[in-house]
């Protein structure tokens, strides 16, 4: 099973070349696939990033609940994953069962959510990253999964460049500038 | 809203429902006014004590003359530095470490987070503070027990302090050691800096008003050790010399905030309180100790009820999608309400009157 890839991806990655003719199924792919295309670019166009998210579900849902599209390609499988929330989620407790974070809606950041999770919504390979304190982005929407569209969650923790010693050293060193800058009573 | 006279004195919470803070602004007298904490609209982002002050029209560059952080978690900082920013005659007040050098690379440390969005917006809140006292080469003022903050004279040997309770040398110095801990523990860049610990430095001030007492509890927790926290002012302070009249439930009503030997020994038996609630992973207060608040108090009032079970309102689709996949998310709910206490200051004989304003409630006995 290849990994789960974008929409913009699967619309970047180039078509199977081959010398048979191009079966009925893999035509209304490529129709699907046109119609997505134009609609990114519209969206492109008018959109914020933000809004991408939100317009994709309306835009999308008719089309790719489309009993069409569940007809699978013997060719490739397109494999993709359309957004239709996202999350960043901070760990702020580790229970036995699961953990809570507070949740920040990444398209209204006004009031936050607290949110309940089981371990087994953690792949495997993010698990050692599970850790109070801890920050994770966390999407609903749709996957395209050998043509079946399904709804699905995804979690990902950050993952980012450890600090070196130079980093370390520029903290400290900014600290000690505020040290001398500071008074106190 | 109007303002007070120059020798009534104001004390008003304000207060949030969820976790998105309280503050306290208190009119001393003789227009001066005191900021303790603060906390923002999730909406509008304002600094809400900043917002009432002006609303019922004090100069705030002139006329607010202390800032009081009592300690440093979200619900009680943000917006702090709005509020220093336009309080220009303003002191700031702090409760730091012994060792401010590993305090400030502590901050530092949180702070280089803040690109990669893990830093504690608290934090950042403190190194804008930080940046804004340095630029005025203004002093900091450090909190400890038993310490006079801020004198304003009302004239003829009548006068109000402002005094930190809290924390005590034992906590400080045990916040020295917590520093290398958290240094150590959370120097990995991706990780948040857990601010759990804080409530055990928070600054609980008491207001000495010509002959009136009031105490506000801030998030001030009780210990076992009696070193520390409600115990330790209990023990050792110098300072609480007559019964109160006007409490600041600490920590959100919540269980370990409670310190019986406080109500029996310094409130009077006719004491007005007031708390906010919390409701981000617990829901404060719980039933049973608002009951024995209520017992306690002659009048109790909190700022907005604690409530909201549901994620944010979405589109249908997202509702379902979290429906069906069965996920437990539910919105801190936003909702502001005031509690203004006023009272006169040369009158031994007066009393509060107490006035709730937007969602604020006097609580009867649930």
């Amino acid at each position: 099973m290849a990994d789960l890839i974008t929409i913009e991806d699967a619309l970047i990655k180039p078509s199977v070349k081959t010398n048979k003719p191009v079966p009925e199924k893999d035509i209304i792919v490529d129709v699907i696939k046109e119609s997505v295309k134009k609609r990114l670019e519209k969206i492109r166009e008018n959109l914020t990033e933000t809004k991408v998210f939100e317009s994709t579900i309306s835009d999308f849902e008719g089309e790719l609940e489309s009993p069409k599209f569940s007809v699978p390609s013997d060719n490739e499988s397109y494999k993709y994953f359309v957004h239709t929330q996202r999350w960043i989620g901070h760990v702020e407790e580790i229970k036995h069962d699961g953990f809570i974070a507070k949740l920040t809606d990444l398209s209204d950041n006004t009031t936050y959510e607290m949110g309940e999770f089981d371990f087994d919504e953690v792949s495997p390979e993010d698990m050692p990253l599970l850790t109070v304190g801890a920050t994770f982005y966390w999407s609903l929407g749709r996957a395209n999964e050998n043509g079946q569209i399904e709804k699905k969650a995804l979690m990902r923790f950050q993952r980012v460049r450890p600090w070196t010693e130079k980093d370390y050293d520029r903290i400290v060193d900014r600290a000690e500038d505020k040290f001398k800058k500071l008074k106190w009573n | 809203m109007s303002l007070p006279e120059k020798t009534i004195a104001e004390i008003t919470l304000i207060g949030t429902g969820g976790g998105y803070g309280e503050s306290i602004v208190a009119h001393l007298g003789n227009h001066n006014w005191i900021v303790i904490d603060s906390c923002r609209s999730p909406v509008t982002k304002e600094s809400l004590p900043l917002t009432y002050l002006k609303n019922i029209g004090v100069d705030v560059a002139k006329e607010v003359v202390l800032i009081v952080c009592t300690h440093w978690h979200d619900d009680h900082i943000l917006g702090i530095s709005d509020v220093l920013r336009e309080c220009l005659n303003a002191e700031f007040c702090i409760a730091a470490a012994h060792d401010k050098k590993k305090f400030l690379q502590l901050m530092e440390l949180d702070y280089e987070k803040v690109e990669i969005e893990v830093s504690n917006s608290s934090t950042s809140e403190f190194q804008m503070c930080l940046g804004i006292l340095t630029e005025r080469t203004q002093e900091i003022k450090r909190a400890v027990q038993d310490r006079l903050l801020k004198t304003i004279s009302i004239g003829s040997n009548r006068k109000c302090e402002v005094y930190s309770l809290s924390p005590s040398d034992y906590t400080l110095r045990k916040f020295d050691q917590e520093l290398s801990a958290l240094m150590e523990n959370y120097q990995s860049a991706a990780k948040k800096i857990p601010t759990g610990t804080p409530n055990s430095k928070s600054v609980a001030i008491f207001l000495r008003l010509n002959s009136h007492g009031v105490i506000l509890g801030a998030d001030l927790e009780t210990s076992k050790n009696r070193n520390e926290g409600w115990s330790c002012i209990l023990d050792q302070s110098q300072v609480l010399d007559r019964v109160s009249s006007l409490f600041k439930i600490p920590h959100h009503g919540s269980e370990n905030g409670f310190c019986d030997e406080i109500w029996n020994r310094f409130l009077d038996s006719n004491t007005i309180s007031k708390l906010t609630p919390y409701n981000k992973k617990q829901k404060l207060p719980q039933p049973d100790m608002l009951n024995k608040y209520v017992e306690l108090s002659k009048e109790l009032y909190m700022t907005t009820l604690v409530y909201g079970d549901k994620p944010k309102e979405r589109t249908k689709a997202i509702d379902k999608m979290l429906k069906k996949m069965e996920y437990k998310v539910r919105e801190v709910k936003f909702q502001q309400g005031i509690i203004r206490c006023r009272i006169d200051i040369l009158d031994p004989k007066a009393t509060w009157e107490v006035e709730p304003l937007q969602n604020a409630q006097k609580i009867e006995k649930v």
